[in-house]
């Protein structure tokens, strides 16, 4: 097990280096594998982030993020994530492909999204 | 990969190489929502059609310069979809105070099947693929250790931890 390129934040599976990026010390009280090179802990991460900010005329703007460095998902964003209740029906709109995606209730789930790749949306509630 | 996190204080590298163009609309969304400045960093003379679809996005750029003026910021997480949800390991802050469930940096170990489990999910740290190459990716998923069904019968899901060295060893082909 390899802290990738000496840096990480990945972690992967390299040959044998016998160097400090793949020296981990295992805690076995704190349940922790810290990386002796960086100090920092093997973690599971939350890799399918929702962004938000208020705009003008009550529209929210939103970017569903997949920082996974792996797998294609789709994301589900509620609208509590942006404060809106869940009884409401709002148009969501692509703003790169600049298109009416439909009118949703309580939550959106996009399409596949790929690693690294995202997704902006404008929420325009009715 | 982080390169979002700096935000406030770097131009934009659009157009500027070691990025793939999802990269590139990802790092704008985000400088985008984050009302932060968006200034170019590429060599304008060199730009290609597709650096210049990006930067030039009126519907992304008015986010940016929407008159209410508040920054957006991050929400919340959505949970895999896929029944055969997979996790991205990392190395991340062991501090309590970086906002990361703890329970997500806590695993436990078995030194009888060589299993590693997280105590967030239950899922067993495994190597993503069986064909021993340069090198692999580490990720989550279900424990299938023994199953023949499984990819590499969950060999690649089987570890050894050197307490002597503390390097932590697949038992799938013993190199990495």
């Amino acid at each position: 097990m390899d802290a990738y390129n000496f840096i990480g934040p990945d972690v992967d599976a390299f040959a044998c280096n016998h160097q400090d990026n793949q020296v981990w010390v295992w805690d076995s009280t704190a349940g922790t594998f810290r990386s002796k090179h960086t100090g920092q802990c093997l973690t599971v991460l939350e890799e399918l982030e929702i962004w938000a900010g208020p705009l003008a005329n009550n529209t929210t703007a939103v970017v569903l993020l997949n920082r996974g460095s792996v797998y294609s998902q789709s994301i589900t964003m509620q609208w509590s994530d942006i404060g809106l209740q869940d009884d409401r029906s709002a148009t969501v709109r692509d703003l790169w492909r600049r298109m009416d995606l439909g009118v949703f209730q309580s939550n959106f789930t996009s399409p596949i999204i790929d690693p690294h790749a995202s997704m902006m949306l404008k929420i325009i509630p009715h | 990969m982080y390169y979002y996190y700096y935000y406030k204080t770097v131009v934009l590298e659009i157009g500027n190489g070691g990025m793939t163009n999802a990269e590139y609309m990802t790092h704008f969304s985000l400088w985008s929502i984050s009302k932060a400045p968006l200034i170019m960093g590429s060599d304008l003379s060199q730009m290609t059609a597709e650096t210049l679809a990006i930067l030039t996005n009126p519907e992304v750029i008015a986010v940016n310069q929407d008159p209410l003026g508040i920054q957006g910021k991050r929400v919340g997480f959505s949970s895999g979809q896929s029944p055969n949800d997979i996790s991205t390991i990392v190395i991340a802050s062991c501090s309590s105070l970086s906002g990361i469930d703890p329970k997500r940096r806590q695993w436990t170990y078995n030194a009888q099947d060589g299993s590693i489990r997280s105590v967030f999910n239950g899922q067993c740290l495994s190597i993503d693929q069986c064909d021993p190459g340069d090198e692999a990716d580490i990720i989550l998923a279900d424990c299938r250790i023994g199953d023949p069904e499984a990819l590499c019968q969950g060999k690649n899901q089987q570890w050894t931890i050197g307490f002597a060295d503390n390097i932590v060893v697949s038992r799938m082909n013993g190199k990495w």
